[in-house]
């Protein structure tokens, strides 16, 4: 007799358990979703100092299809804006490193100097290459201020190749992929400044 | 000696030690695992007379399994930026529950399950504070193995603090 209880107390409980987490996950999902979204925001929006804009620059994006550029591939571009300036734009790029791709994103303001480089993604060798992940990352720093024109074509190399960056021990592919990257996306930015900056002259 | 009685004390160690990086997570941890922990035991208590042990089982771990993935949600939900580090634990409270539900009752089951609430609460606070405050300086504190230590030097404190006096009052005892 009690055997029979037991299996309908049993039914009606696993009845209300997928019941209860059912509704709970209905009610949960689009919070959930949007929670993602911030943090996914903010972990791409550090690169930039806080205060810089007040738009929402991932959903303004600026460049439509990814560009082929000589050492890398521009995926996205998007421009953070503060009372309607342009203050950066932000340049989504994947270089080939040692071990696989790296996607970097490259902040610069609208005179052409660079705000700050942050590596989105790696898969480089830990304790050599991997030293450009991370936020903020040493070695990543020492491009901030540095602009197309200054240093010249010339000086954007690594001191190995006659250039004047320093390079991260042990890690010379992994180096010469990222500053080529970077230099890659400055030039970009110089050739488009008007088309990258004022596309919020349309809205 | 471990009394046989005593095993599930050993339960709350995996999260003593993996959530008490920061104290804000280990008393999230906490009080989470209060919550689920008592009242998975109070509806075990109305329906254990009405189960043979065999569905007492499939009840324990349906109960728990809803109760934790509701709470895993609804941290998704609302924490999402400490979830990362404690979504492993919120696992571990189903298990938990289950394994408490198997206490061998040599004392009332809710009086265990208290005393057992209040020593983890006690010592995960205290336990988040200390690598909290000396992690800034040393960073191994808020790895798993500066919590060992941590830990260790806590509970060795507390064996000196108790048994000291009793120790002494051993050896003034006039011999025979």
């Amino acid at each position: 007799m009690k055997k029979t209880a037991g299996v309908a107390i049993l039914t009606l409980l696993a009845g209300l358990g997928v019941g209860v987490t059912y509704v709970v996950q209905i009610n949960t999902a689009g919070r959930i979703e949007a929670q993602r979204q911030a943090i996914a925001n903010t972990t791409l929006l550090d690169v930039l100092p806080s205060g810089q804009y007040d738009n929402q620059p991932l959903a303004q994006s600026v460049v439509a299809a990814a560009v082929v550029l000589p050492h890398s591939t521009l995926l996205n571009g998007y421009l953070a804006t503060r009372g309607g300036q342009p203050t950066a734009v932000l340049l989504r790029s994947q270089a080939v490193g040692y071990e696989g791709s790296i996607e970097l994103l490259v902040a610069i303001d609208p005179t052409g100097r660079l705000l700050g480089v942050k590596t989105l993604r790696q898969s480089e060798t830990p304790g050599l290459g991997a030293a450009i992940a991370g936020w903020p990352s040493n070695w990543l720093r020492m491009f901030q201020g540095k602009s197309r024109q200054a240093p010249t074509d010339e000086g954007w190399a690594l001191k190995k190749d006659q250039g004047q960056f320093d390079q991260l021990a042990g890690a010379t592919v992994t180096s010469r992929a990222v500053l080529q990257a970077v230099h890659d996306a400055l030039r970009y930015f110089d050739e488009h400044t008007a088309r990258l900056t004022g596309a919020n002259a349309h809205d | 000696m471990i009394k046989p009685a005593s095993w599930h004390r050993g339960l709350v160690l995996v999260p003593l030690v993996g959530a008490s990086d920061s104290l804000v997570n280990a008393l999230l941890l906490w009080l989470t695992w209060v919550l689920i922990s008592f009242a998975h035991g109070l509806t075990m208590a109305l329906l254990r007379p009405r189960l043979t042990a065999c569905q007492r089982l499939f009840a324990a771990i349906i109960l728990a399994a809803a109760m934790a993935a509701c709470a895993d949600l609804l941290a998704q939900a609302w924490i999402l930026e400490r979830y990362g580090t404690l979504n492993l634990y919120i696992g571990w409270i189903a298990l938990s529950c289950v394994a408490l539900e198997h206490l061998t009752i040599i004392e009332p089951r809710m009086f265990a399950h208290l005393r057992l609430a209040g020593q983890f609460g006690l010592l995960i606070s205290s336990l988040g504070a200390l690598r909290e405050m000396i992690g800034a300086g040393v960073p191994l504190a808020l790895l798993a193995p500066g919590g060992f230590i941590l830990l260790g030097l806590l509970l060795a404190a507390y064996q000196a603090m108790t048994c000291t006096p009793s120790r002494s009052s051993l050896e003034e005892k006039p011999r025979p």
